[in-house]
């Protein structure tokens, strides 16, 4: 059973016995799977500088159980350079994927947002606000789309100077004391909606917001990386 | 599997924590030490549980040592101002053996890596700010792996490094000796291309 070459990526990678890769794999046409690459570490090592997270692959795997062997890697064109902080940000999308798609599951439009958004987190300096929006499109396509033009109970349109609470079941609602998620200003919702705009206290109501309802659709365990971020800030020097 | 007694079950479920033994290999270990090297089975005995009540890891550089310090971190010779951060003990055998480096050394004992669960406290990483604190390295050289962990670990300790006012520098990644630029992989090829050095 041959399988012709998929386009995909790397989303994790960690060593199986001496000298194989075990691969999480996120490819264009068959969405997440898991594959053994055999002989690759080691001294004889040709393909291992390949097969790295953010480089674009054209990869085959055989195989009918749930754990498949690769067959063939080929580099897809250059490899997105996120250097410093923005590999730390590709290590969380790498995550998030891994938490939200399901194995086996094709998604195609999620494949092309996690390209675009390599693209831009190796170009832009503004990660915050690619993260922001790399969550609300991944919500979108995996068909939990934010409804945050009107409120959800009374249907009336959302204004800049009124304030919100947002659940991923219930939708947008009048904030009011005691509410059961984070109060977020009418502006900043906008800004979130419409994609353009954003500013420094809007960005901080969003990042609770994407996060109250991310760890919604993730359940209870929570995300490592995001608490890799805060160990490694706990461990800076107080003056930086 | 019919069993033998507990005895040699034992043995062959304990040799099964070597990395790769399996089942078949353990029994075929087991019934080797036990009928044809009973003096060499003595040996190993006595010389694992001796590494085991002797062997720590070194308090500065977290390499294995038998002594507190290890002969590297108390050798009057090496220069106390040069410190090379390392993820496996392997790579300080490594870069001794290939290297004329006099300097010092720390090893991670691994990478960050979110997806495992390996944070900052599993390297050793408080235990390397107290180092940075006493104002005695003039350098840090990252030799993490070149791999995305590997510089998501060099990028986070050199930031650190910086906060310190350390020299911060990392391995050069280039082409192989002797290899040829045909059969490079891309990655390694622009990395080797974007840092080219001027003659």
């Amino acid at each position: 059973m041959k399988s012709k070459l998929e386009n995909a990526y790397i989303l994790h990678q960690r060593p199986y016995r001496e000298t194989s890769l075990l691969l999480d794999l996120f490819s264009r046409e068959q969405g997440v799977r898991r594959v053994v690459a055999k002989g690759v570490r080691g001294k004889k090592r040709s393909q291992a500088g390949l097969l790295q997270a953010y480089q674009p692959l054209w990869v085959s795997w055989v195989g009918r159980s749930e754990l498949q062997t690769l067959t063939a890697s080929e580099s897809a064109g250059p490899r997105h350079a996120l250097q410093g902080n923005a590999n730390l940000c590709g290590l969380y999308l790498n995550e998030l994927l891994l938490r939200l798609l399901a194995t086996h599951d094709p998604a195609e439009s999620v494949f092309q947002l996690y390209e675009n958004t390599l693209t831009q987190l190796a170009e832009c300096t503004e990660t915050e606000i690619v993260l922001r929006l790399f969550e609300k499109r991944l919500l979108h396509a995996l068909g939990y789309a934010l409804a945050l033009t009107h409120e959800s109970d009374t249907h009336l349109a959302r204004g800049d100077e009124t304030q919100y609470y947002y659940q991923p079941t219930e939708g947008l609602r009048l904030w009011h004391a005691g509410a059961p998620a984070a109060k977020i200003s009418g502006r900043a919702l906008r800004q979130l909606d419409e994609e353009t705009d954003f500013d420094l206290a809007g960005l901080l109501e969003i990042k609770q917001l994407m996060r109250g309802i991310m760890q919604f659709y993730l359940g209870d365990k929570p995300l490592r990386s995001r608490q890799l971020f805060a160990e490694m800030n706990a461990m800076r020097p107080q003056d930086k | 599997m019919a069993s033998l007694g507990p005895s040699i079950d034992q043995l062959m479920e304990a040799l099964r924590c070597l990395p790769g033994v399996g089942p078949k290999s353990a029994q075929r270990m087991t019934f080797h030490l036990l009928e044809r090297q009973r003096d060499g089975g003595d040996l190993l005995a006595k010389a694992l549980r001796q590494a085991l009540d002797k062997v720590q890891h070194c308090e500065r550089c977290r390499i294995l040592s038998e002594t507190p310090l290890c002969p590297r971190c108390t050798d009057p010779n090496r220069q106390p101002d040069q410190l090379c951060i390392v993820e496996m003990p392997s790579d300080v055998l490594a870069i001794e053996q290939a290297t004329h480096y006099q300097g010092q050394y720390f090893v991670l004992s691994g990478h960050l890596s979110p997806l495992d669960g390996i944070g900052p406290e599993a390297l050793g990483i408080p235990k390397l700010i107290t180092q940075f604190a006493e104002n005695k390295i003039q350098e840090v050289i990252l030799a993490t792996n070149p791999t995305v962990e590997g510089e998501a670990t060099a990028h986070y300790i050199g930031e650190l490094a910086h906060a310190y006012d350390i020299k911060v520098t990392r391995l050069a990644h280039g082409i192989p000796l002797g290899g040829e630029l045909e059969f490079i992989d891309s990655g390694t090829l622009s990395h080797a291309f974007s840092g080219r050095a001027t003659l």
